[in-house]
């Protein structure tokens, strides 16, 4: 059963209590990112936008790295701020659905990327075939690859639900 | 009201068309991102089209990338830092 319907502009929710707890910890996980300057997940979060070329990635990282922080911020906040209203308004508005989305999406990076997950990108498309998408590999019990596929199905239920608002069924 | 313009001067004011450079955004496979997300991404920031949505979704899974968009550079740049911010790995080439 889907956990997200689609009602005219809006999504309804209906998680479970322990979900609601596995999903309060996720701002938290994302503020945590770049704090060490090793972090897997904080170069898989900023790619080089001009491979190959130093001088001009770093001039697009200069000019947008203040702003894709806040907007990160941004959306964690609301994240952080309708979950917490979950148990009386058990709604998401269309701004709302979508910080959620990439809320989740940034979280299943974050945690694939601290796994040790191949990143993707240049380097993998010149090195190895296309990889497989993450869903088809056994999570080997690992806890944190466990809440990656399970971010994932939460994703794709309210992704499913976003584009049949659009007028297009999965 | 400006004194009409002579023939030979109106040709010589003839606005010129002035082309920019075109970039070219390149959205790479990556292991994690959802098939369904990076279609709600392209319909939702791009305009794409459901179908060119899918398509474009499935080139990059099978050939590891796949042009997205194409701007003069500032646009582009502004179309990757939006789709960075959705979590996607996008670069820039020059078009």
């Amino acid at each position: 059963m889907s956990r997200f319907t689609v009602a005219g502009q809006k999504v309804l929710v209906a998680l479970e209590p322990e979900e609601v707890a596995i999903l309060s910890r996720l701002p938290t996980l994302l503020g945590s990112v770049g704090a060490s300057w090793n972090d897997p997940a904080h170069d898989r979060l900023n790619p080089e936008a001009y491979p190959g070329d130093t001088v001009a990635s770093r001039e697009f990282s200069r000019l947008t790295e203040k702003e894709l922080v806040e907007a990160r911020s941004a959306d964690r906040e609301r994240f952080a701020d309708t979950l917490r209203r979950l148990r009386e308004r058990p709604v998401l508005r269309p701004g709302d659905a979508a910080a959620w989305v990439r809320v989740l999406g940034e979280a299943r990076l974050v945690l694939a990327a601290r796994h040790g997950t191949p990143a993707g990108g240049p380097a993998a498309a010149d090195e190895q075939p296309v990889v497989d998408d993450l869903t088809t590999t056994p999570p080997d019990a690992n806890p944190e690859l466990m809440l990656v596929d399970y971010l994932g199905a939460l994703q794709d239920d309210l992704v499913g639900e976003l584009l049949t608002g659009m007028g297009e069924g999965t | 009201m400006s004194p009409a313009s002579r023939p030979s001067e109106r040709s010589v004011a003839e606005p010129r068309t002035l082309r920019l450079p075109m970039w070219n955004v390149v959205v790479w496979n990556d292991p994690v991102n959802l098939m369904s997300y990076v279609v709600w991404v392209f319909r939702t920031l791009l305009g794409h089209s459901r179908e060119e949505a899918t398509r474009l979704m499935l080139e990059i899974h099978h050939q590891g990338r796949a042009v997205v968009a194409s701007a003069p550079r500032e646009h582009a740049e502004l179309d990757a830092y939006r789709l960075h911010h959705h979590g996607l790995w996008a670069t820039l080439e020059e078009g």
